[in-house]
């Protein structure tokens, strides 16, 4: 069993593709475009989350200068 | 790879493209330095890491469609043809893997996207302290791996339809990056609206002093020195011109982008020349400041970028000095005239650099062949539409259309409390409540 294409080096001409499993790219392609669209949701909703914590502990634009 | 003399250009070739991207790395150290440098305490964090984060963003969106645009649409589609066959540079493509069958195309990929980070990365300085890091990355993800894209396969590639119907020439791309990337900073500022406090309420500016003017410095310095490796990966490194189209006799030369002939030699006299033309002006029209002076210098570079392969030395100096002058000024008509806080300079610099740079390659390079592949020239004219394409088509339009999008869902700007307070402010207490903790634990101990 071989997860590439290849389980020798005796006629390197013939080889092309290097990955394991080359056959499953366009499966691996569709499971990183989902988890790309995945992150920018869950960036924005932690990003809303941080936003209100501020908001609602009040703080203002003096906040920050006794840590400057 | 069956003799020595063809893998020796193919892994020169391989090992050229790989360094100018590595250099070109610096590019996005600087900026990410330099944005930090300007921006106030309170929003150290979020400001690096907002650029930060647009360096994978963009790198898998470029991976998953904007390689491909570049090879499909230089006709358009549907100006000067129909859409390009690029199954080559598909998400799923064989040669956009490890592979024995090619060597080269990786680290071409590698060198776009560099381009495409720092296309974003311009728009990030625009940007700071206010803009929401979700509703950057979505337009990072625009500009870095869709809008600019787009602008090379037409201008910034032998074929596209700007460089054979218009004689578009932008060599180290004056308005292909900067002046798209400008353009689309401008579009986005406007609807995100400038830093409170900028403006008073008679409508006159406030200048935001940079927290660390010395930060600004070095992070500049660590642009030029990206810029070296980004001028190299413009070029192709070796390339059979005589064969190809220049007489039927084996001729190697360095080509740019559009395979005419430059030499590497060249680019880098024209290349120190107009930092030069560009510091001098900008040093003299600021009166010193170091903020400017940098920044101008930069200027002068972009501006004269476009005919960087083939400006005299004299003429990429004085250029860029001409660049310089009407970026600083500019820069405070526009922030005067209509409340645009460029918080950076990223605009002006960038924008209305390549532009300017682009306008006057018309006239000094009038009449010079466009492509070794058809009858198009340079003209005054073509490079104008060029311009105005970049900065305003491609670039103003599609941001100032995206920003209204999340402006209208909430997503654009962070809430006022917010940005009074300062983006990193739970940050700041966490840390101040460590400290505290571990000073109390320390004196028990």
């Amino acid at each position: 069993m071989a997860t590439t294409t290849y389980t020798n080096y005796e006629s390197l001409a013939d080889i092309s593709i290097l990955s394991p499993f080359p056959g499953s790219i366009t499966i691996l392609f569709i499971v990183c475009f989902a988890f790309w669209i995945v992150w920018q949701v869950m960036q924005i909703n932690a990003e809303n989350r941080h936003y209100d914590e501020i908001k609602k502990k009040g703080h203002n634009a003096s906040s920050a200068d006794k840590f400057s | 790879m069956d003799n020595e003399l063809s893998a020796l250009n193919i892994i020169f070739t391989e090992a050229y493209y790989w360094i100018t991207v590595v250099m070109m790395f610096l590019i996005h150290v600087g900026f990410c330095v330099y944005e930090v440098g300007v921006s106030r305490y309170k929003n150290h964090q979020h400001t690096l890491m907002k650029n930060t984060m647009l360096i994978p963003i963009v790198t898998i969106t470029f991976y998953f469609f904007g390689w491909w645009i570049y090879f499909a649409f230089p006709n358009g589609p549907f100006i000067n043809g129909g859409l390009e066959d690029a199954s080559f540079a598909t998400p799923i493509a064989q040669e956009m893997a490890p592979n024995m069958s090619d060597h080269i195309m990786g680290v071409f990929w590698a060198a776009f996207l560099l381009f495409s980070w720092t296309a974003a990365s311009i728009v990030s300085g625009a940007t700071i302290e206010r803009i929401r890091t979700g509703a950057f990355l979505i337009l990072a993800a625009l500009i870095g791996s869709v809008c600019w894209i787009i602008d090379a396969a037409w201008g910034w590639h032998y074929g596209g339809w700007m460089v054979q119907l218009l004689g578009y020439h932008d060599a180290y791309a004056s308005g292909v990056i900067h002046g798209i990337a400008g353009g689309f900073a401008l579009g986005v500022v406007m609807v995100l609206g400038p830093r409170i406090g900028k403006f008073n309420s008679d409508g006159s500016a406030n200048t935001i002093s940079p927290r660390n003017p010395w930060m600004i410095t070095i992070g500049l310095f660590l642009i030029y020195t990206g810029f070296w490796g980004f001028y190299a990966a413009c070029n192709v490194p070796i390339y059979d011109a005589g064969s190809d189209y220049g007489g039927g006799e084996a001729l190697f030369t360095a080509t740019n982008i559009y395979l005419q002939p430059t030499t590497l030699s060249g680019i880098t006299i024209n290349f120190l020349m107009s930092l030069s033309g560009g510091l001098m002006v900008g040093y003299l029209v600021s009166k010193g400041d170091a903020f400017w002076t940098y920044s101008l210098g930069l200027a002068g570079i972009i501006g004269a970028s476009c005919g960087n392969d083939v400006y005299h030395p004299y003429q990429a100096m004085i250029i860029a000095g001409v660049v310089a002058y009407f970026t600083y000024k500019l820069h405070f008509w526009v922030e005067n005239t209509f409340k645009i806080d460029d918080a950076v300079g990223a605009i002006a610099v960038h924008g209305y650099a390549g532009t300017i740079g682009l306008l006057i390659s018309g006239f000094v390079l009038w009449g010079m062949p466009a492509t070794p592949y058809g009858d198009a020239v340079v003209t005054p004219w073509g490079q104008a539409i060029g311009a105005f394409i970049m900065f305003f088509v491609l670039g103003f339009v599609p941001a100032w259309i995206a920003s209204k999008i999340l402006d209208s869902m909430g997503l654009l700007r962070i809430p006022r409390e917010v940005e009074l307070a300062g983006l990193d402010i739970l940050e700041m207490e966490q840390k101040a409540a460590d400290d505290a903790q571990f000073n109390k634990a320390e004196r028990s101990a």
